[in-house]
């Protein structure tokens, strides 16, 4: 009894680095977060306790958070999760009907706008978006006649967030594109070819009964992935309008609001409350998706 | 209430008749000979108290007449200026039409005058092609021939038509013929450049031939060219008015200073001829067949009268009205041309009380301005515009519950919105911590069945008698519903060969969709509701809802049964309805969510809505697929002929239906000319 319980601390020496890591830069943090969720916090002064008040202002007080950051943070994740899910899931499967080195190409190149985003945002969309004629799509539609004055894309309210919208698709083949991509190539091709003996017609149908249950854990894997950076995403609009934070609110994402709190007016203690609201929704979210991708 | 209304639109004018009876004063007012109209919230035009009427006719200037005249203007000392253009000259006179000066140096056809505050009098002249400068006493100063500018092209046309100046003495002047926009010109006459051009408005036609057309192929076509403004007004903030003939929308346009158009574009009556800006910033226009608009500030139709004078020379109707413009007590004075005569129209008391309260509420006085409002509503109260600005004065002054019930009245949907957001933020305030705690009571009380289900007997009893009922073969055909989500393609196998459903559970399904689909139309939350308040049509509902449905199924079985389908007509009625499961699962929460959320969380239904028609579209195209057993690419074939089948179906029922009243009209013209030959 003794020796064994000996043997299992040995083990857990082994452990020890990165737990050691894990817990000073992973667990205390988000214990720190909860603790100061409840308290008056400026960063200068000792933390004051104030109960749950934090909480209860943020859904009654905070107009801008209700009026702006919700809704705007609801839209973005409720359109850049699933469609940027769907297009890493369908990319990685026409990429995998290809050969070998075209498809490495390619997968690098997809793959490359997620990690590349802030340099590339800079140089190529506030390009093609720029707000005078000299921006593509305001030349282009000037050209064709359509607008007579050049629109402020990044500037206007109306458009800022559309348009995060879409550069975050462009950028969402991430981690998750991956897993998918290897997921898919791992699939055994016998299996494919006793489905075609059995009466499989189409590659469609391939996708549907064979493809999507045999990955399901890298479906998972890339569903949280998914759901986890589009609620984590903040610096997008910032970026593009150039102004935190973002005129009239219009690309104001709950990250922003938090670094809007916690560094521009140092009320640690309301921000943290934030952000723990944020990580109870990206569970929560993340819990659901593993429930529809559980295997029965 | 609205037959009340009635009612009392009705005993108004019978007091006001009796009145005059019992006291016969000496009235010199006219009656007027035209029906008064506003907008209703729904932009209807409906009937309100007459704002204006006429009470003087001018058509002698001391010893002159005119001579199609096109152009009048109320100086700020009283006086009044006409543009005689057929005589060459501009007559000044007073209010009442006495003759004071006239003045013909240099004139040839002036058709647009302007005066400043200091008495400087300008003139466009098409005719001699100038602007003429006149001091205060009739002498010119000045003259603005063709502007000789890199700015002004050497080929566009100079005929100054119309002007204004402002307090700097620019002049802002209109060409004939000249679509660049308003001519500039600075104090001494230098032309400083065009202003406010009006847009061509762009087809989608047009589009496509500027992608794919070739650059002869363009030339081709005659170049698209706005149409020019045809008049403009200065208010007293020195901003610009123009009005344009032929535009549906934005033909009255308002300028700030860079040029751009501020007023929304509404619907303008595309016969409009001139413009006036009232002293709170109201604008008037009138048309060639002689209708006067007043708006208020913000392009809300306020008053609709006048019209074309038939020849019997009606004071208060016009043959070709050319200029209107207001007085400081608001008083209207409009020229016809035709026959060179000036009718003067004053405001009822009720006209002053709108504008009363209009003042004050744009002012920013809305306490002040909640009793105007109120007295408006007292005597018309289908008057929506004043339930609008009662509704904002509420909600500028915090009383929301009421700034809510008026801005409903008001069709103010907005407004409404916003009124009910403080409201909902106020409730949310004081009972967030109960619900917190109501939620975690629940999740505990759940979490204690589900421990105790097995022990407690009454708890036992009532599983025992959920199962019974769930056993029950109706409400097992119905709970297939909730199947469909899971697998849809086996739900359906489910339905043609393994009898999961019956008729009776489908007919069901189809009258809770109706069901639904009424709740949701009549009583969604006002927000979200298209239709008006207390409408209600349900007989026409049912006739749509099942007719569309019958015509669906009927078609689709045409269709499958000579393309190899499998399924039967039963086959195709029950999985038609069950691919109505989202609307039926998520219809009703869209509905109890549109009485909670506004406009802010609107895409929330949106979102949903867009669910329930993809959800039932991806269910329709599997259901087709399984019941038939056909390939996709069969299945859209067959989809696509059965909305042929179905347009084909309406285009036989309409033929047969004009068929029929035909041969009935025949049967009903011989039965009377029967009648009438027997007699």
């Amino acid at each position: 009894m003794k020796s064994k319980l000996k043997k299992i601390n040995v083990a857990y020496y082994f452990l020890l680095p990165y737990l050691l890591l894990f817990v000073t830069f992973i667990i205390l943090p988000i214990i720190a977060a909860i603790v100061l969720g409840f308290t008056n916090y400026n960063a200068v002064q000792k933390p004051e306790f104030v109960g749950f008040s934090n909480y209860i202002n943020l859904l009654t007080q905070d107009d801008i958070f209700m009026q702006k950051v919700l809704p705007n943070t609801c839209i973005f994740a409720l359109i850049v999760g699933p469609v940027g899910y769907a297009l890493s899931f369908l990319l990685a499967w026409m990429l995998s009907q290809i050969s070998r080195i075209p498809r490495t190409i390619l997968a690098l190149l997809i793959y490359s706008p997620s990690l590349t985003s802030g340099v590339a945002m800079a140089v190529v969309w506030k390009i093609i978006f720029a707000g005078d004629q000299m921006g593509y799509i305001n030349y282009l539609l000037m050209e064709l006649g359509i607008i007579n004055d050049p629109i402020l894309f990044l500037t206007d309210g109306k458009y800022l967030l559309v348009i995060m919208i879409i550069v975050s698709l462009w950028s969402s083949m991430g981690v998750g594109f991956l897993a998918i991509l290897a997921g898919i190539l791992n699939i055994d091709t016998q299996i494919y070819e006793a489905a075609a003996i059995d009466g499989l017609r189409n590659r469609f149908q391939e996708m549907f009964y064979i493809t999507i249950p045999m990955m399901k854990p890298q479906m998972l894997f890339a569903a949280v992935m998914s759901v986890v950076n589009t609620f984590s995403t903040g610096a997008i609009g910032v970026q593009l309008s150039g102004s935190s934070p973002t005129p009239n609110y219009a690309g104001q994402l709950m990250v922003n609001h938090i670094e809007d709190y916690g560094f521009t007016r140092y009320e640690m203690g309301y921000a943290s409350a934030v952000s723990l609201v944020l990580l109870i929704i990206i569970y929560s979210i993340s819990k659901f998706a593993r429930k529809i991708f559980r295997d029965d | 209430m609205r037959y009340l209304n009635y009612l009392k639109k009705g005993i108004f004018p019978a007091i006001f008749f009796f009145a005059l009876l019992i006291h016969p004063m000496k009235v010199n007012a006219v009656e007027a000979p035209y029906t008064t109209l506003t907008q209703d919230k729904d932009g209807h035009y409906v009937n309100t108290q007459t704002g204006y009427i006429p009470f003087a006719v001018y058509d002698k200037f001391g010893e002159k007449s005119l001579k199609k005249p096109s152009d009048l203007f109320l100086s700020t000392d009283g006086k009044m200026y006409l543009a005689d253009t057929g005589n060459h000259r501009i007559l000044i006179c007073d209010r009442k039409g006495n003759l004071i000066n006239s003045i013909e140096e240099g004139l040839m056809g002036p058709t647009g005058i302007y005066v400043d505050e200091d008495g400087t009098l300008y003139a466009a002249d098409p005719k001699a092609k100038m602007i003429l400068v006149y001091s205060k006493d009739g002498n010119l100063i000045r003259q603005y021939e063709t502007p000789v500018s890199p700015l002004f092209a050497p080929n566009s046309r100079y005929a100054p038509s119309k002007l204004v100046a402002n307090l700097s003495g620019s002049v802002y002047a209109l060409s004939e013929g000249n679509e660049n926009g308003i001519l500039t010109f600075g104090s001494h006459g230098d032309f400083y450049g065009y202003f406010g051009a009006n847009n061509t408005n762009i087809t989608f036609k047009e589009i496509l031939r500027r992608i794919f057309f070739t650059e002869e192929m363009k030339n081709a076509f005659k170049s698209n060219v706005p149409s020019a403004a045809i008049n403009l007004d200065i208010d007293r903030n020195g901003l610009i008015y123009t009005v344009t003939q032929g535009a549906d929308y934005g033909g009255v346009k308002k300028f700030n200073m860079a040029g751009k158009n501020i007023l929304p574009e509404g619907y303008d009556d595309n016969l409009v001829t001139d413009i006036a800006v009232g002293d709170i910033e109201n604008i008037f226009t009138i048309t060639n067949n002689g209708y006067i608009y007043e708006y208020s500030r913000e392009h809300e139709l306020l008053f609709l009268f006048g019209g074309k004078d038939d020849g019997k020379n009606r004071t208060g109707l016009f043959i070709a009205p050319a200029a209107i413009d207001v007085d400081e007590e608001g008083n209207l004075y409009v020229l016809d041309s035709e026959t060179g005569s000036i009718t003067v129209f004053e405001q009822t008391e009720y006209a002053k009380t709108v504008h009363t309260a209009l003042n004050l509420f744009q002012e920013g006085y809305y306490i002040e301005s909640r009793e105007p409002w109120e007295e408006v509503l007292r005597r018309n109260s289908l008057f929506d515009y004043a339930n609008r600005g009662i509704g904002k004065a509420y909600y500028r002054l915090e009383q929301y519950a009421d700034s809510m019930e008026a801005a409903r009245l008001g069709g103010d949907k907005i407004g409404y919105s916003d009124a009910f957001w403080e409201i909902r933020n106020t409730w949310l305030q004081q009972n967030v911590v109960k619900i917190f705690f109501v939620l975690l009571a629940l999740v505990f009380l759940k979490k204690l069945i589900g421990r105790i289900k097995d022990k407690a007997p009454v708890l036992r009893s009532i599983t025992k008698g959920i199962r019974y009922i769930s056993n029950k073969k109706l409400v097992k055909e119905l709970a297939f519903l909730k199947y469909m989500p899971k697998n849809p393609a086996d739900a359906y196998y489910g339905i043609k060969k393994e009898g999961k459903v019956s008729i009776r559970s489908s007919t069901i399904v189809y009258l809770l969709y109706f069901v639904i689909y009424v709740i949701n139309k009549y009583y969604s939350g006002f927000l979200f509701k298209t239709v008006e308040d207390g409408y209600y049509e349900i007989g026409t509902d049912m006739l749509q809802v099942f007719g569309v449905f019958a015509l669906c199924m009927i078609s689709n079985h045409l269709i499958c049964s000579i393309r190899d389908g499998e399924g039967s007509a039963k086959n195709i009625y029950c999985a038609f309805a069950y691919c109505l499961m989202p609307y039926i699962f998520l219809k009703p929460v869209v509905i109890v969510l549109s009485h909670f959320l506004t406009y802010n969380e609107s895409f929330i239904i949106a979102f949903m809505n867009f669910l329930i028609v993809t959800a039932i579209a991806i269910l329709v195209v599997v259901m087709i697929k399984e019941i038939q057993s056909y390939t996709y690419r069969e299945t859209f074939t067959c989809i696509f002929l059965t909305i042929f089948t179905m347009l084909l179906i309406l285009a036989a029922g309409f033929i047969i239906f004009a068929l029929i009243k035909q041969v009935m009209d025949f049967i009903v013209s011989i039965v009377k000319e029967g009648y009438y030959r027997g007699k």
